[in-house]
């Protein structure tokens, strides 16, 4: 059978199409004949030219501008001209202020390279000593199983808080998160002189079961309870704020295809809450590593202690090498953490109007989680809470004895006489918590938006820094601001700068989890719409991160509320704050004195938490 | 005009320039660590020595009738010396600022700053902190009209620094356990390394008293025998604590039966909870190192700038009015004679008669302590 | 409004060694759609993003009507190139209501009564008058879609990017939401470039079809080219239900298990081709001799498609009427049915020669 020879068709045709000869092969559409012969596109002379502009190196370079220009216009061209460039490019802003703050993290590690050149051999040869290696291995120790322990504690709280119907979830919120506002050392105190060998726990328990004395509460038992007791909030908060960010059409898919609610947990939800906690977890390990005042008060001795020796020894130069060895040993940990947490991206596939998620039901759970809740609670608020109601008691007036050597001034400071504390401490808090996500933000936006090694390694070296006791961190600016701009040191602004450097992985991470959490086809459709970089941010990416980024705002408030190092040694002459009337008053036995300011410590703090947790949960 | 544009355009395509640098994505990185190590070449620079400071030519405001001011860098706690700076302030009309820290925190502070710093004086509670700022040679030596105001032995052998006040290291027992101290509590330090001790004893070998008390002990009877008590003592397993006041509580509560600590926590101890708390003080009969008398003092700095109001101050802390201060209120001796110190303190004489022949200076080699406690393992 | 074409000259764009996209020359006429599509990771998304500005090209150069948005030395930034883009997720701004959201580029605009009567009348346009005080999560995932485009065009771009809009719809609610969206663009008059990975919605959609593989193009031309000329058997296998048999060329024309192939040819005899049968080209009968069997029966609604072993193995599926009621097994002769030549490759390149 033959087939007719039929010619091919040709295509109707189409207005301004071109015909498919010509398109066929590519080749030809390439040649710049067609393309530069179209009045349309500009001429190869135009590029040519634009070519030779672009390519002066220097501005100044050209005779011909030198000539005819004097030095002061060119000047004002210059800079008028960068700042139109720059409010139209402001991706380059960002850029600059993530410079800004690789600088300020860089200056830490710096100093303690600079300092640490004098230590030699002698340096060298504790560190390697086996005794240092136990005291690492104690540290190391102790800050897994703290962070074990506060993760075993603080996820379930998380879930109770904001997944269940428990009952008066808001009030729990706010309790089970005030210990993060309470000083380290105060709860060490506080405890030792509850659960002590003979302690008030002995006491009482002394005529009933007739106990003479409790096991030793120091050490490892103590430094563990305490530090989980104190870090807990940490994780608590990032794992919260992950369980409401959760898509609750995930869990619903689980359930269709079978799983009951405790295997929904732990096979759909638990994976997807996994970045907070590790999150979170590493904020509680490095704090861990940092901690000075509750461990040596609980007689455990971290490698902290090695490097506070040095500075009892005035041997600044040991000092700062041991805290090089902090550095590492926190980067390590970070190493860890990011293999761990794997290349995962969490930015949520649909455009994030998805719908509330419903409470779970409790039922005949609500008394044990209740009861667990309210342990924790006590534990860890009840506790400190009442020993300081105690001191406070204690310190009444009237209440005063007398002894034959006549009275001493423990009474309870007056109220009036805090309030000015109360507001350094407010101020700085405040003003800390701004700069910190202000400055936090050009990183956190390179570190999710335009991954690469150097955002990397800037963020490690900002989370390496937090590992470091706060002494390090105040004389590293110490050396710096003196050195470099005496006209600002010991001022509010330099010291702000030094509560950046401290407290900036909380605000990267807070960040990093709600930026994280957007879509970037959110702020390209904005720059779609004519929005310059910089009215993407203000209209579409602000608003979409505000709740993380008042969340992360917050946790920077109540650190900053308790801070004590780098605020006694850099804060402007009288400048004084309720953690440093603490911390004077407990460190000369004058617990009375101390117990007021503490707590006004306490209420201050909850004041925002509270306000924050209503925002929340009513949104 | 046309000049103008094309100057424009080169502008602009110089910032197109950099921008095309910045947006090769290799290059990012760099520019942003490029901007931080700039700030950090800064550093460098600013790493060169200091320039010396001439003595005796103060700053201005040296003198200056006008400038009513005072900074002062004090290791002792606001709670202890706020009062008597507050009444230093009153009658002399001068603004005092203080920045209150940990002594080895300040003295540390110091030692970065150099001769930028904006103190005039260091107020120290121990002279382990004094002896580190000395030795950097940051302290001017003090005038002979001040060095005269207290015994010699009080004063630093460079003139540089000198005791404003005295704490006695004493031995606290729980009384409860010790019923009769004198009969049950050994008249010397050494007595404590007996086994009979073991367990029941406490210190704090990082609190700077103790380490002062510990270069005391080693001026005294020497490095070896020092070394010696430290090792029989450091057998007995005796409880670490982190501070004085630490230790007092814990005897109190009867949770160890002894510890060494300064005289004076015991009465804040006894003003909260009254005469039934269960510890007094006990001070060594014997007069040696264990009732070692430590003292806090002051310095100036070669860069104050308030060198008259500095000096005026520790007149101040040194005339009767200040010194009966530290006697009525804070329960320590006074270095200076005349002054009567409280209802049932031990006289000054009395306690260290082995331990006049101490320099204070002696009693800051804190560094060779720290060594002989490092090796023998009491402290990290 | 200021309709543009878009010219894309040789764009290339690299990450490291990896080419995501080499050498894409396209031209698009103004007011025209161009859909483009092919295989995932072929780079059509990337083209689009370098159209839009979201990335850099490497090499190359992009004009927009007579604006040169791209090249070498020139990268505008995106929210100045006035071009609007509809994303896949659509990007709808969760926290601003239905009527911002679409007047959200329309900042320039003089005065609020011009900006508010623009966005209702967009709102007609896409037919969501009713919804202008909604909240996005309110919305269906067509409504979203229809705002996004509302969005999109608002600020009367030069030219409009689609990125996949299709894809999140179910398939019910995907051929309705897709007639409508190509009245609406069509309507609009915008140049258009638009990218999918459903040929059924290329075919439908676009004036112009671009397929693309490994970051290259390989062919542009209308629907009907595209499908009916296919220029590489990459084409060819990707856009419509192709198999393909073998072909060996003889002195009368090209010999194949359908039959033999009489057109003048300038290839050698002997020469090995491959032939693209369609299901509309082969007719099947139950005369002698047969040369395969029905192996597959498959009921389409208007009409049945079975599938048919060739006696020398190679498998050609055919469409057929109901008349004939042909069932699994039957041995049948199945033959190139008469009307136009099937492309035909060899070594996957479209063999022009084997027609004169």
């Amino acid at each position: 059978m033959r087939l007719k020879n039929e010619p091919y068709p040709r295509p109707a045709e189409v207005k301004g199409y071109v015909p498919t000869k010509k398109l066929a092969s590519t080749k030809k559409l390439a040649s710049t004949k067609k393309l530069a012969s179209t009045k349309k596109l500009a001429s190869t002379k135009k590029l040519a030219s634009t070519k030779k502009l672009a390519s002066t190196k220097k501005l100044a370079s050209t005779d011909q501008a030198e000539s005819s220009l004097g030095p002061g216009r060119w000047l004002r061209l210059i800079i008028g001209d960068w700042l139109a460039a720059l409010a139209g490019r402001s991706h380059l802003l960002l850029v600059a202020m993530a410079g800004l703050v690789a600088g300020l993290i860089l200056l830490v590690p710096l100093y303690l390279l600079l300092r640490s050149i004098g230590a030699g051999r002698e340096a060298v040869a504790t560190l390697l000593s086996p005794r240092t290696a136990l005291v690492m291995g104690n540290t190391i120790l102790l800050a897994v199983a703290v962070t074990i322990g506060a993760t075993a504690v603080a996820v379930p709280l998380a879930w109770l808080t904001a997944a269940t119907d428990l009952p008066g979830r808001r009030m729990w919120t706010v309790m089970v998160a005030m210990p993060l506002v309470l000083p380290s050392y105060v709860v060490a105190f506080i405890f030792i002189s509850m659960l002590s060998p003979k302690g008030v726990m002995q006491q009482l328990l002394e005529p009933l079961v007739g106990l003479e004395r409790l096991p030793s509460f120091y050490g490892f038992p103590g430094a563990f309870l305490v530090l989980t007791l104190i870090t807990y909030p940490l994780i608590f908060l990032t794992v919260r704020g992950a369980i409401q960010r959760l898509d609750p059409a995930l869990e619903e898919a689980a359930r269709n295809l079978g799983l009951g609610p405790r295997q929904v947990f732990w096979r759909v939800t638990l994976p997807h809450l996994r970045p907070a906690i590790l999150a979170g977890a590493l904020l509680v390990m490095l704090y861990v590593l940092r901690d000075f005042g509750a461990v040596t008060t609980l007689q455990y001795n971290t490698f902290t202690r090695i490097i506070y020796n040095r500075y009892l020894s005035y041997r600044l130069d040991m000092a700062a090498l041991f805290a090089l060895v902090l550095v590492i040993m926190a980067l390590i940990i970070l190493y860890l953490e990011q293999r761990s947490r794997g290349r995962a991206r969490y930015a949520r596939l649909s455009s994030g109007c998805s719908r509330r998620r419903e409470a779970a039901r409790l039922g005949k759970w609500t008394a044990p989680a209740l009861a667990f809740t309210g342990a924790i609670t006590t534990l860890a608020l009840g506790l400190p809470l009442a020993g300081l109601l105690y001191w406070v008691w204690r310190g009444w007036p009237g209440h005063q004895v007398g002894n034959d050597l006549g009275t001493i001034k423990n009474n309870l400071m007056s109220l009036s006489g805090l309030l000015e504390p109360a507001w350094y401490s407010i101020t700085a808090s405040t003003l800390a918590a701004v700069a910190t996500i202000l400055l936090a933000l050009p990183i956190a936006i390179l570190v999710v938006r335009r991954p690469g090694r150097m955002s990397w390694l800037l963020e490690r070296l900002a989370y390496a820094s937090y590992a470091l006791p706060g002494i390090v961190v105040a004389l590293a600016f110490v050396f710096f601001g003196i050195h470099i701009l005496p006209s600002l040191y010991q001022t509010l602004p330099m010291m702000l700068a030094a509560y950046v450097i401290l407290f900036i992985p909380l605000a990267i991470g807070a960040l990093r989890a709600t930026l994280g959490q957007m879509s970037p086809s959110l702020e390209e459709a904005g720059r779609s719409l004519g929005q310059q970089p910089l009215a993407v941010l203000r209209r579409i990416t602000l608003p979409l991160i505000w709740p993380g980024l008042t969340a992360g705002a917050l946790l920077i408030f109540l650190t900053a509320m308790k801070e004590l190092p780098v605020t006694l040694i850099l804060s402007p002459l009288g400048f004084n704050t309720l953690a440093e009337q603490v911390w004077t008053n407990i460190g000369e036995a004058f617990f009375a004195r101390a117990a007021l300011p503490a707590l006004l410590l306490l209420v201050l703090s909850s004041i925002p938490l509270a306000w924050l947790t209503v925002r929340d949960t009513q949104s | 005009m046309n000049l103008t544009k094309s100057a424009l355009h080169q502008g602009t395509s110089g910032v197109a320039w950099i921008e095309r640098v910045i947006n090769r994505r290799r290059n990012r990185g760099w520019l942003i660590i490029g901007m931080g190590v700039l700030i950090l070449a800064s550093g460098l620079v600013a790493c060169q020595p200091a320039a010396e400071v001439t003595e005796g030519v103060g700053k201005a405001g040296e003198g200056d009738p006008e400038s009513k001011r005072l900074v002062i860098y004090s290791g002792r706690s606001e709670s202890l010396v706020g009062p008597i700076i507050e009444q230093f302030e009153q009658e002399r009309g001068i603004e005092v600022e203080v920045r209150f820290g940990g002594t080895a925190e300040m003295a540390g502070v110091l030692l970065e700053e150099g001769a930028e710093s904006p103190a005039d004086l260091f107020y120290a509670q121990d002279p382990g902190g004094l002896g580190a700022v000395q030795a950097a040679g940051l302290l001017a030596p003090l005038p002979a009209e001040i060095r005269e105001l207290v015994p010699d032995r009080f004063v630093s052998d460079s003139g540089e620094w000198v005791g404003i006040s005295g704490r006695a290291r004493t031995v606290v027992y729980n009384t409860k356990a010790i019923s009769k101290p004198e009969e049950q509590l050994p008249g010397d330090l050494s007595g404590f390394t007996d086994p009979a001790w073991h367990g029941r004893l406490g210190w704090a070998p990082t609190n700077g008293s103790f380490l002062a008390m510990v270069t005391g002990i080693r001026a005294i009877w020497g490095e070896e025998k020092t070394r010696n008590w430290l090792a029989e003592m450091q057998a007995n397993e005796p409880a670490v604590y982190e501070s004085n006041s630490a230790i007092v509580a814990a005897v109190g509560a009867g949770e160890i039966d002894v510890g060494l600590v300064n005289h004076y926590y015991l009465y804040r101890f006894l003003a909260e909870e009254g005469e039934g708390f269960g510890a007094r003080n006990y001070f060594l009969p014997g007069g040696g190192p264990g009732s070692l008398i430590m003292v806090s003092g002051v310095g100036q700095l070669k860069s104050a700038e308030n060198q008259e109001n500095g000096l005026e101050f520790i007149r101040f802390l040194l005339s009767k009015d200040g010194q009966q201060y530290f006697a009525d209120e804070t329960f320590e001796y006074p270095l200076v004679a005349g002054v009567t110190t409280v209802a049932g303190l031990p006289p000054l004489a009395e306690l260290d008669k082995q331990a006049v022949e101490i320099e204070l200076s002696q009693l800051a080699d804190v560094a060779g302590t720290q060594e002989m406690l490092l090796s023998l393992g009491i402290i990290e | 409004m200021d309709i543009a074409p878009i010219h894309c000259q040789e764009i290339s764009k690299f990450y490291g060694e990896l080419a995501a996209v080499e050498g894409v020359s396209l031209n698009v006429p103004a007011g025209r759609i161009l859909t483009l599509i092919g295989p995932s990771g072929c780079g059509k998304t990337t083209v689009l993003r370098l159209v839009a500005g979201f990335e850099r090209v490497d090499r190359g150069e992009i004009a927009i009507g007579d604006m040169n948005v791209a090249g070498p030395e020139r990268h505008l930034p995106p929210e100045q190139r006035r071009i609007g883009m509809v994303f896949q997720d659509y990007a709808i701004f969760p926290h601003l209501s239905v009527a911002k959201n679409v007047g959200f580029g329309l900042n320039n605009r003089s005065s609020k009564k011009e900006r508010d009567s623009r966005v209702e009348s967009l709102l007609h346009f896409v037919g969501l008058e009713t919804m202008g005080e909604r909240m996005p999560h309110e919305l269906s995932g067509g409504q979203q879609q229809r705002v996004a485009l509302a969005r999109a065009l608002a600020p009367e771009p030069r030219a409009l990017l689609l990125d996949e809009p299709f894809s999140n719809l179910d398939a019910a609610l995907r051929s309705e939401v897709r007639a409508e969206v190509k009245e609406l663009l069509q309507q609009s008059g915008t140049t258009t470039i638009f990218v999918t990975h459903d040929q059924e919605e290329a075919l439908f959609f676009g004036d112009l079809v671009g397929v693309m593989r490994a970051g290259r193009i390989e062919q542009v031309g209308t629907p009907e080219e595209i499908y009916l000329q296919p220029r590489s058997r990459f084409v060819a296998a990707f856009m419509g239900q192709n198999d393909f048999i073998p072909g060996e060329v003889s002195s009368e024309g090209v010999e194949t298990p359908l039959g033999r192939l009489v057109l003048p040819t300038r290839l050698e005899p002997g020469t090995m081709l491959e032939i693209a049968s369609r299901p509309n080209q082969v007719a099947l009968t139950l005369d002698e001799p047969h040369n395969g069997r029905i192996v597959s029966r498959q009921f389409l609604g208007f009409a049945c498609l079975y599938g048919v072993a060739l006696n020398d193995g190679s498998m050609v599926h055919s469409w057929q009427p109901h008349q004939f009621d042909l069932s699994v097994g039957m041995a049948i002769q199945a033959r190139f049915r008469p009307g136009r030549w099937p492309p035909m490759f060899q070594n996957g390149r479209y063999v022009e020669e084997a027609y004169q």
